[in-house]
């Protein structure tokens, strides 16, 4: 069926295409309905179909993508994560690599270019997000990002315990929404338990090959040119700079969202819509009663698993079915009932102490918080700031101008523009913890990739298709080293060493539950072992007067930071490599300040190092002091 | 070429994946073999059925169903406080086999079974209609099978045992038992409904325990198999009761 997919994009009417009407039969929710289908029937050479495309082009471009990939391998060899500097993983950069990327871009709009088939263009995106995504992993070998140790000490809770509490004290949010905690720590005991730390630092290539799965499907619901598919796949990899990929319920709930907005538009789209674009895929639509169930289990899975994915869902459903952009009722108020019902009865204890986080009605503050986050960064942090939010303006940009392009057509899917403007909705909700504006990014990003590639996306003839490689190369050009930036860019302080995690590991096994545990900073491999029983005070994260008196007098604030635990268990200061990076790097304290608090607590006669791993040095009292 | 059997897949992975967690071999071809199985086998029979043209969606829906599952069993088990690591992995192998056996066969016969367990014959006795022994049978089953769940979550039976029969329980049985008093005539319909209202009163039973600060797994059953029972001896109740004929002499059932 697919091989009858037309070649006329959504959103561009063939420039030069001589076009046909046929008539299909299509099952839509159970009724028969007779829909016109357009197919350009173009009898020149470059509208042959891919599967007639000689052969040898096709292992050419296998060719080169194996090329590229060894020479990023090549460049990144022997590469020592302690060299990078401010701007994180771009310090490694080398020669090869950069040839890499550019060999890889060139290669796919060649590929597009001459309609290459699918597995050619997938192979370049699989192979980019291999590249991307999975050298962290390999050249790090711990767990990158300091809040993915995080949710491996709550899955760790659910193997240690087999139980999640929704009354616990220590972040109950993630024993409220706890359905990629539940699905981990089952997947963790089905492999092994060992297999833990080991499964999620690979989660990012998971969850972007993950990713690759539900945008495809979700775009070919919008479009049936294979071409502008892949353009927009292979724009919106170059777009995801955000980093929301880590081992996260965020990292789960975003796939999870496209294919639920995919199985809506596939079943729910009003005829009418079918009507007015003609090249809507039909044989793509899909029974609403056979993807009930699946829709049900999704939101299901979204409404458990996180905070705002359940919103956005809700959100998008809602304005999509009040616009009259699809039909049935009952999908919305299913989303509504699931989202509402898991927060008022699982969640409910979480739901009713933070309604007064929600910050409605105030858009332009919520925005503003997201901004402020980054006011205090330094340095190289500063290009690295300046490139996620460039790489984004142009992406929107593109974007603006592909809505644009298919509205002077008709050819404008409302339901993807509503789609790409929904997720603001959520900037008169609620702040989200400062972080609002990156998950309208997020949630906007593959209807922002779509309409980017409609807006240098060309038919027709061979100068019309050059035209397009040449534009998407540049597009890519101007992208891919912002999104590098804003990917790559924070890894001196997403990245922990295995002496890190040593004493971090030592100090989580040893210290008794509630004795003081004083860090540096949150930024180490914090909290991935018993974590429910550790008093942790972090001297970053003290208010300014606080943090001022620290610096004025390390030893005794701290040693009576730790006499006020109790007695009879001994506390502890962390001071780490990482807790040093990201302070000189985001602050809050002064550049330095931290390696002056270790200076001072190593000469100061009232602690003790009780371990010393080279890049991590735990701290104790030198005497109890009850015994002082 | 052939794509081999999605049934085939199914039932070869299931196997493999039992030999390695069942009786917990160690193995290093366990983590690559059951990662397989637990992302993408529960949910492929399920996909397959969609008859998508497309591998890539089909692969897509396979493996967003078997996540799903994980997801909702892993946290199913975490809340009500049954972790099972064998227990979830019956459960999620018995969907996959689910996902490719001959359904409408199954249904069939069920349909059949049901029709012969609930209305059973009826005879005449003058005015008043009565029903064979059969149709006891249903809410007795029902009622026992309540009274042997609780037993294994009173006496905390091993998890492997506890974990599926408490989940199967909570997902089906009250509310079957209590869909079985309207006497729907679309039996799949009735499976389908009684699966809503169990999920639904589960929840309001959670909620009551929670708005009463009584939260207990085992209250939360108890609770439960309270109302299945209920709903039994109503069923029973009426079903036995000497039902008069209508005035035009038809039967009732």
């Amino acid at each position: 069926l697919d091989g009858r997919a037309s070649h006329g994009a959504v959103g561009v009417r063939p420039s030069a295409a001589v076009s046909t009407e046929r008539h299909d039969n299509i099952a839509l929710e159970g009724a028969s309905v007779q829909l016109p289908l357009r197919r350009s029937a173009v009898g020149s050479n470059h509208d042959r179909p891919p599967s007639v495309q000689p052969r040898w082009d096709n292992l050419q471009s296998l060719a080169i993508v194996l090329f590229a990939a060894l020479m990023w391998i090549i460049g990144f060899w022997g590469a020592d994560p302690r060299d990078m500097t401010d701007i994180g993983l771009l310090t490694l950069f080398t020669l090869p690599v950069i040839a890499a990327l550019a060999v890889l871009t060139g290669s796919f709009f060649i590929a597009l270019r001459r309609r290459a088939p699918e597995w050619v263009l997938a192979m370049h995106v699989v192979v980019f997000i291999g590249l991307i995504h999975g050298t962290p992993p390999a050249l790090f070998h711990t767990l990158r990002y300091g809040w993915a140790w995080k949710h491996v000490g709550i899955v760790e809770y659910i193997l240690r315990t087999g139980m999640v509490d929704t009354t616990i004290s220590s972040r109950p949010i993630y024993h409220s929404w706890p359905g990629f905690f539940g699905g981990s720590a089952l997947l963790t005991e089905l492999l092994g338990r060992s297999t833990l730390l080991s499964l999620a630092v690979w989660t990012p290539v998971a969850f972007n090959l993950f990713n690759l799965l539900a945008a495809r499907f979700l775009l070919r619901t919008l479009t049936d040119d294979r071409r502008v598919v892949w353009l927009a796949l292979w724009l919106f990899f170059v777009t995801s700079w955000l980093g929301l990929d880590y081992y996260s319920p965020q990292g789960l709930a975003f796939p999870l969202y496209m294919v639920l907005m995919g199985l809506v538009l596939r079943a729910h789209r009003r005829p009418r819509d079918f009507s007015h674009n003609v090249d809507r895929p039909v044989t793509k639509v899909m029974s609403a009663r056979a993807v009930l169930p699946i829709m049900v289990l999704v939101m299901t899975v979204i409404a458990s698993s996180h905070q705002i994915t359940p919103l956005m869902m809700v959100l998008g459903l809602t304005t999509m079915f009040i616009l009259r952009q699809a039909r049935g009722w009952h999908v919305p108020v299913l989303a509504v009932v699931l989202t509402v019902g898991w927060a008022l009865v699982v969640a409910r204890g979480y739901t009713l102490d933070h309604l007064n986080g929600l910050t409605i009605g105030q858009p332009v503050q919520n925005s503003v918080d997201t901004f402020e986050k980054s006011a205090d960064v330094r340095g190289g942090q500063v290009l690295v700031s300046f490139g996620g939010r460039l790489n984004t303006a142009v992406a929107l940009s593109a974007a603006l101008v592909g809505v644009y392009k298919a509205w002077r057509r008709r050819r404008l899917d409302h339901g993807a523009l509503l789609l790409l403007l929904s997720p603001m909705l959520l900037l008169a909700v609620t702040e989200y913890g400062g972080e609002v504006l990156f998950r309208v990014v997020l949630f906007a990003s593959p209807f922002t990739a779509y309409f980017a590639a409609l807006a240098i996306y060309c038919d027709g003839a061979e100068g019309a298709r050059t035209r397009l490689a040449v534009t998407g190369a540049v597009l890519t050009a101007i992208l891919l080293p912002t999104f590098l930036l804003g990917y790559y860019g924070k890894d001196a302080q997403n990245y922990f060493t295995p002496a890190e995690v040593k004493a971090a590991s030592w100090l989580y096994e040893n210290a008794q539950p509630n004795a003081v545990i004083v860090e540096g900073s949150r930024n180490y491999p914090q909290r991935f072992r018993n974590y429910e029983k550790l008093n942790l005070l972090s001297i970053a994260n003290e208010p300014k007067d606080s943090r001022d008196r620290v610096l004025a007098d390390p030893a005794g604030r701290l040693s009576n930071w730790i006499a006020a635990g109790p007695s009879h268990k001994p506390g502890y200061v962390l001071i780490t490599r990482s807790q040093k990076v990201a302070n000189d790097l985001i602050g809050p304290m002064p550049v330095g300040s931290l390696e002056r608090i270790e200076q001072a607590l190593r000469a100061s006669p009232r602690f003790r190092v009780a371990l010393n791993t080279g890049d991590a040095v735990v701290f104790t009292l030198a005497e109890n002091r009850n015994q002082a | 070429m052939n794509r081999p059997s999605p049934q085939l897949v199914v039932v070869v992975a299931t196997v493999v994946a039992s030999g390695l967690v069942l009786p917990e071999v160690v193995t290093p071809a366990r983590i690559p073999l059951l990662l397989v199985f637990a992302v993408a086998i529960p949910g492929l029979g399920w996909a397959w059925r969609l008859r998508l043209p497309d591998t890539g969606d089909a692969l897509l829906l396979a493996i967003t169903i078997s996540v799903c599952l994980l997801v909702v069993v892993g946290e199913g088990m975490a809340l009500l406080r049954v972790w099972s690591v064998k227990g979830a992995f019956l459960v999620l192998a018995a969907i996959a086999v689910l996902g490719v056996a001959p359904l409408h066969l199954f249904v069939r016969v069920a349909e059949q079974s049901m029709i012969l367990l609930r209305v059973g014959r009826t005879h005449t006795d003058g005015a008043v209609v009565r029903r064979d022994p059969a149709s006891w049978w249903p809410p007795v089953l029902l009622s026992w099978i309540g009274v042997l769940v609780l037993a294994l979550v009173v006496r905390e039976a091993p998890t492997a045992l506890r974990a599926p029969l408490v989940i199967g329980y909570v997902l089906m049985v009250p509310g079957l038992a209590c869909v079985r008093l309207v006497r729907l005539p679309n039996r799949l319909a009735e499976l389908a409904l009684a699966v809503g209202l169990s999920l639904a009163l589960a929840v309001v039973v959670a909620q009551a325990m929670i708005y009463l600060h009584v939260w207990s797994p085992v209250l939360g059953i108890a609770m439960l198999v309270i109302i299945a029972s209920l709903a039994t001896c109503a069923e029973l109740l009426t079903v036995h009761w000497p039902q008069r004929t209508p005035p035009d002499g038809g039967e009732s059932g």
